[in-house]
Order: C-alpha cells, then structure tokens, then sequence
C-alpha cells in the first residue's frame, strides 16, 4: 500500500513537467525522426527514450525539494520507496510506449510500413526490455549519491547498450538467425535475465536507500 | 506519561557529534528545545523523526502504540516540497501522503495566511513556506508538533498568530509541542519546559520557571569573578566596564558583595552560557 502511496507521489511530483509544450517537444522529435527515416518506427524510440530521461524525474525532483524525507514523513518505509520509485520507472516506460505505439500507427498511415503488427510486437517489447534494464541499471547510482552526482555515473549503462548494439549491427543477420530458431530459449534467457537484473538493482538500491540520512 | 523519551542518542560526523543525549518531552505541553547554532538541536530533532540513522533509544510511550510520524506534523528548515507544486498539487500530495489529511482544514489555513492556491511553492517566500508548513502541519489530526526554527522568517505579527495558533492547538487534550527555536521571547511566552542542549549534550531539562530559577546573572567590576566558588560560573562576558556572569544560583547562598543581580531571561542564558569558559 505504501509502494503505491509512493508511485502516486511520484508521478504528482513529475507532474508539473508533463506539460503539452513537452508532449509537442517529444511528437515534434518523433515526427523529425519519422521524416528523416522514412517510418514512423522511429516514434517507439523517441518516445522509449523519453521514458528514460522522466524515469530520473522523481530523484531530480525529490533532490532539487527534499522529497525524500517528506516519504519518510509519511511515515514510508525505504523498502517501499524503492518498490515505488521502481513502479514508476515500469509505468513510465510502459505508458511512454503506448504513446509511441499510438503515434507508430497514426504515422502508419503516411508511411506505410508492412507487417505493422508484427514488428510493434516485435519491437515493443524489446524496446521495454533494453530501456527497463538501463533503468534497472541507472537506479542504484541514484539510490546511492542522488540524482545530481549519480547522473554520470548512471548514463554508463546506456553508454553500454549503445555499444553493445553497435557490436550487433554488423552481425545483424546472424543474430536475427540464432534468435528466431531458438526464440524459446533465448526468450526464457533474456527474460531471466530481466528477473536477476531487475533483483540485483533492487537489492543494491534498496541497501544504498536505506543507509541514507536526510 | 512522556510524549517522546530519548535515551542515550548518539550522532557521530566529523566535525561534530550528540554524546550521550537523553531527555523527554511530556505529553500535553510545549516544551522549547533550545541552544546555540550547532549544538545538535536539528540533529537531534532528525532523529526523533528517523530522518537520519542513529545510535540509542527513541520512544513514543504516550498514545495508541506504534507511534509512527503520521502523527507528528514538521515544520523544519526546508519544506520538503516540490518545487514545482501550487497549493492544489501540495494538498493532493499530502492526500496521498497522510492517512488523516483533512484538506477543509488545509484551504482554511492557505486563507487565513492569505496563501494564493495558485502560487508555486518556489514562488513563497521564507516567511510564506513557514506558514504554508505550519497549515500542513495542523491538517493531519497531528498529535505532536515538532518545529525546528519555525518563527525564524516570520514578522513579529505573525510570530504573534503563530504563538497563539500553538496555543489554539494545545486546546486539545493530550496535544504536545517540541519547539526549537532561537528567538527566545516565543518560548517564554508559551513554553512550558525546556530542554537546552550544548555541545552535543543535555546541559538542563526542566521547567520553565525551574529552568530559570536555576541561574544567576551577576555583573561587577573585573574582579568580582574571584569572590564566586570557580564551579558555580557558567559562563562569562567581559566588557570595557566590566564582567557579566551566568551562575548557578543553588551554589550561591548570597550575591557577593560588589556584585549586582542582573534579570534572568532565556536569551542572556543563551548568550552567556559557556562564554570564555574554555
């Protein structure tokens, strides 16, 4: 119960940047993207990628105002607070892809993509699984030395990602091949994968949380 | 019965440290919580709200157990609200943060403080944040009221209507304040003990009136300071035209001769006590 006080809070203190003149910044980006590419793909990574910069909000927001010790107030354990903040990095993410899957399909229109399901199913999913694990990998720095010192340190893991996507590009059609005739296994893979990162964030984030005074 | 009893805390940073603080706080009083800048009253008042890690024993043994601080309202040196929030936004975080948030109470405060609904809190100025953190902190059926410095932005008129909403809240049987404050003049007004801390320790715990009783302010030419027994000085201010002396006055039988007796007020035990005693 107090996890969900905590994704309510945070999304309130979040709130005042969701502005229409940010929505306009983020469909403006897409559709830039969109033209540049020729597809309207391209609106799925604008808007995971937005997901990621608010999934830092409530730390910047909770440094900039002592949010912290207002949870701790409220009388919310640092367990909860985690739990919470972890919830709203999922919810961000997942809404921020809707969003982009909204647009996906309105952009459909003047590009016509083929297989359009198909590659929403495809894409949407792997998009959440990168952009959940560089948040899952970014919040124990933020956790740990707040949002203005952990920010360096939390942009490795996206730093990483790029790299190792780049490593995969020039292996693309090998990879494709591997992952469709084991796409069980290496779906059960990345999916434990997900699980054990997304534990062992939670256990260092909530170790760092707690030991923190305010 | 005790509101808050706090046995042995300790608190070590590098450059300072509370040593073996203990004290309690009775229930249905206002107690003033006071001491020089830095002497561990703010860190003391974090620990009773377990905003920061601690050695010792912290309890709440008045009221239905187990106490938590969704019974306490804060008034603290920062605000800990968004920035970003307006009045709307604070009330329905603070919905969401207290069990017993009642928000007729809240916009009755906004109104009676003249608090816009649609300022932004960083748009509030210092004395504005206090009293948008004192409605805050009466509109969650607090039992116990812990103000760190609240009166420090405030004008002396609305010091005034801070004194007497504590007072208003005090009405209500088994209602407790812990005020730390600098300004002095509040607490003698509404105060009804104190706890006076001193490098990171207790020095006194008493009541008002007994608290004091328990010094003697003497001022004298250079020497008077030899006619007093060296133990009974607590502190000293020496000036052009002579000595002013902090004592304790159950170590005194009469005001040596060549001394006079000074009046006692909170704010000259705080300036003098441990003055050029080092």
């Amino acid at each position: 119960m107090n996890a969900v006080k905590v994704v309510k809070l945070d999304v309130l203190t979040v709130r005042p940047y969701l502005t229409l003149k940010n929505l306009g910044i983020f469909l403006g980006l897409g559709i830039i993207y969109a033209v540049i590419c020729k597809t309207g793909f391209m609106m799925l990574f604008v808007a995971e990628t937005v997901a990621l910069l608010f999934s830092g909000y409530p730390f910047m927001a909770g440094e900039n105002a002592g949010i912290d010790p207002l949870y701790r107030l409220f009388g919310i354990p640092s367990k909860d607070v985690v739990k919470g903040r972890y919830a709203v990095g999922m919810l961000m993410s997942a809404t921020m892809l809707l969003l982009g899957a909204l647009f996906y399909w309105v952009a459909s229109w003047i590009y016509p993509q083929e297989e359009f399901a198909k590659t929403l199913l495809l894409v949407g999913p792997s998009l959440f699984f990168t952009i959940s694990l560089i948040i899952f990998l970014e919040y124990p720095f933020y956790f740990k030395l707040g949002y203005l010192k952990g920010r360096t340190m939390a942009s490795i893991p996206y730093y990483v990602v790029c790299v190792a996507i780049w490593l995969g590009v020039g292996r693309l059609q090998e990879i494709v091949r591997f992952l469709t005739a084991h796409a069980v296994w290496v779906g059960a893979a990345l999916l434990t994968l997900w699980l054990a990162v997304l534990y062992g964030s939670y256990r260092l984030s909530l170790r760092y949380y707690s030991g923190r005074d305010f | 019965m005790n509101q808050i009893e706090v046995a042995h805390l300790r608190k070590r940073y590098p450059a300072f440290s509370l040593e073996d603080v203990q004290f309690s706080i009775p229930a249905g009083y206002i107690t003033g919580f006071i001491g020089k800048n830095g002497m561990g009253k703010t860190t003391t008042i974090k620990s009773i709200l377990s905003l920061i890690h601690y050695e010792g024993d912290i309890r709440f043994p008045a009221g239905a157990a187990p106490f938590s601080n969704q019974r306490i309202g804060v008034i603290m040196d920062d605000s800990f609200l968004a920035k970003d929030w307006n009045m709307h936004l604070v009330n329905q975080a603070m919905k969401i943060g207290y069990d017993n948030w009642e928000e007729d109470t809240f916009f009755r405060f906004l109104k009676r403080f003249r608090i816009d609904l649609g300022l932004k809190v960083k748009e509030l100025s210092r004395g504005m944040k206090i009293k948008l953190m004192l409605a805050v902190a009466l509109s969650h059926r607090a039992e116990l009221l812990i103000l760190d410095e609240p009166t420090s932005g405030l004008d002396p008129s609305m010091r005034e209507e801070f004194a007497e909403i504590l007072l208003e809240f005090m009405e209500e049987e088994g209602h407790t304040v812990l005020l730390s404050t600098h300004i002095t003049q509040d607490l003698e007004a509404v105060a009804d003990y104190i706890v006076f801390i001193d490098r990171g320790r207790i020095a006194l715990s008493l009541e008002k009136e007994d608290f004091i009783r328990y010094f003697m302010i003497l001022k004298g030419d250079g020497d008077a300071q030899a006619k007093l027994p060296a133990d009974a000085i607590l502190g000293r201010k020496s000036g052009k035209y002579g000595v002013e002396l902090l004592v304790r006055r159950d170590a005194l039988d009469a005001v040596p001769a060549g001394l006079t007796e000074d009046q006692v007020s909170l704010d000259r035990i705080l300036v003098l006590y441990g003055r050029e005693m080092a």
